[in-house]
């Protein structure tokens, strides 16, 4: 690898630790709240580690694609059905957590079958709420990380551009992914520092800060399902 | 002799409070209110309406036009920018740099590589992403090496 694209790397990895400060926070940062509640009093390391993992998996997987198209165009025109499937669930998931975490709504409530939900819908969420295992937190960093953001376009746009400068596709798929990697990587601590930030040990204060969370997550899933509606 | 000891309020009882406070007013400020507040100054400092034709404006007492096609502007899409100096202002740059960014919003880097294609004519090719926010508020910052920046803030469909 030559020193530019080292330097593009480094770029790449920058910008997405300010972007990740100036953008992620606010639109992402409920999700990420939202997963952290849940997880009550666990520990939040091993989970956080998976989730961000699997988003940058998303990430450099569509980052290698573009690569290899060196297409920006193309390929979001592809996947635009699925990026608003999965923001409208994604919202529909954090209205649910939020809902559940915030005690108003007992979780059994929520989804028997006396709310009209399909036997599979309500047992799927429920599922996915009672699961101990911290491994279910990189599926979801894999879902999440299709979520539609304004700044991984961006970032996508130059993953294009550095297929169409590759001398083959192989070497545009691996710079798109190595561009999309280093991006991705570069959100991460803002993210975790918003779930460390939620993640608060005083029992003092946890009962009013899961109420207040929880109405944040509520607002924040009718948000993102009013978006992926409209999107 | 009785000596009673008082409990001292522990900071590390309150401060995660704090922290959590400035966190959800990040939330709000970074998602939603600075979004609207964005939109609506941006909206005062339009000054291009591509779909009345090129947008004009002046820069070191010359005139600069400023064309994006296809038309209707369309985010997601490839788009074709096209900049005309009435002297040859940019001087004898070969090409020179455009940002896209949206007011009010950091939504990365994304610039556009505006290239000469004759005297006083440059041309581009880009993208201008969508946001989630549902922001259509655009700006088009032309980097001049020698004459500066001048910008063009646009609606875009």
């Amino acid at each position: 690898m030559d020193i530019s694209s080292k330097a593009l790397l480094i770029l790449y990895l920058s910008t997405g630790f300010t972007i990740g400060f100036g953008h992620c926070i606010g639109m992402c940062g409920p999700i990420v709240a939202s997963l952290t509640l849940n997880l009550g009093t666990r520990r939040i390391l091993v989970p956080q580690l998976l989730y961000h993992y699997g988003r940058i998996t998303t990430y450099s997987i569509i980052g290698g694609i573009m690569g290899a198209v060196g297409s920006f165009t193309i390929v979001t025109a592809k996947i635009i059905i699925i990026q608003k499937s999965v923001l409208i669930f994604s919202g529909a998931l954090v209205v649910v957590m939020g809902l559940s975490n915030s005690g108003w709504l007992p979780r059994i409530k929520i989804l028997s079958d006396n709310f009209n939900l399909t036997k599979r819908i309500s047992k799927g969420l429920a599922a996915l709420l009672e699961v101990k295992s911290n491994f279910i937190f990189y599926p979801l960093g894999l879902l999440f990380g299709l979520i539609p953001c304004g700044p991984v376009y961006t970032a996508l746009i130059g993953a294009a551009r550095a297929g169409m400068d590759a001398r083959n596709i192989f070497q545009g798929t691996l710079s798109g992914m190595m561009l999309m990697a280093c991006f991705g990587l570069g959100t991460v601590p803002a993210l975790f520092l918003t779930a460390k930030i939620v993640n608060i040990s005083s029992l003092k204060y946890r009962l009013l800060l899961y109420k207040t969370g929880s109405i944040l997550m509520i607002g924040a899933g009718l948000y993102f399902i009013v978006k992926g509606l409209n999107y | 002799m009785n000596i009673e000891t008082v409990a001292t309020p522990d900071i590390n009882d309150h401060l995660p409070v704090f922290l959590f406070l400035f966190l959800c007013f990040f939330f709000l400020d970074s998602a939603g209110f600075s979004m609207a507040e964005a939109g609506q100054t941006a909206q005062g400092l339009i000054n291009c309406s591509f779909d009345q034709g090129p947008c004009h404006l002046k820069l070191s007492g010359q005139d600069i036009s400023f064309e994006i096609s296809p038309k209707p502007v369309k985010a997601m899409s490839v788009l074709d920018f096209k900049m005309i100096f009435s002297e040859n202002l940019a001087g004898e740059e070969a090409a020179f740099l455009m940002d896209l960014d949206m007011p009010g919003m950091n939504m990365g880097g994304n610039q556009v590589h505006m290239k000469k294609i004759s005297k006083g004519v440059y041309e581009g090719r880009g993208t201008i992403v969508r946001c989630l926010s549902g922001g259509k508020i655009w700006r088009a910052t032309a980097i001049l090496p020698k004459q500066g920046k001048i910008q063009f803030i646009f609606e875009v469909h």
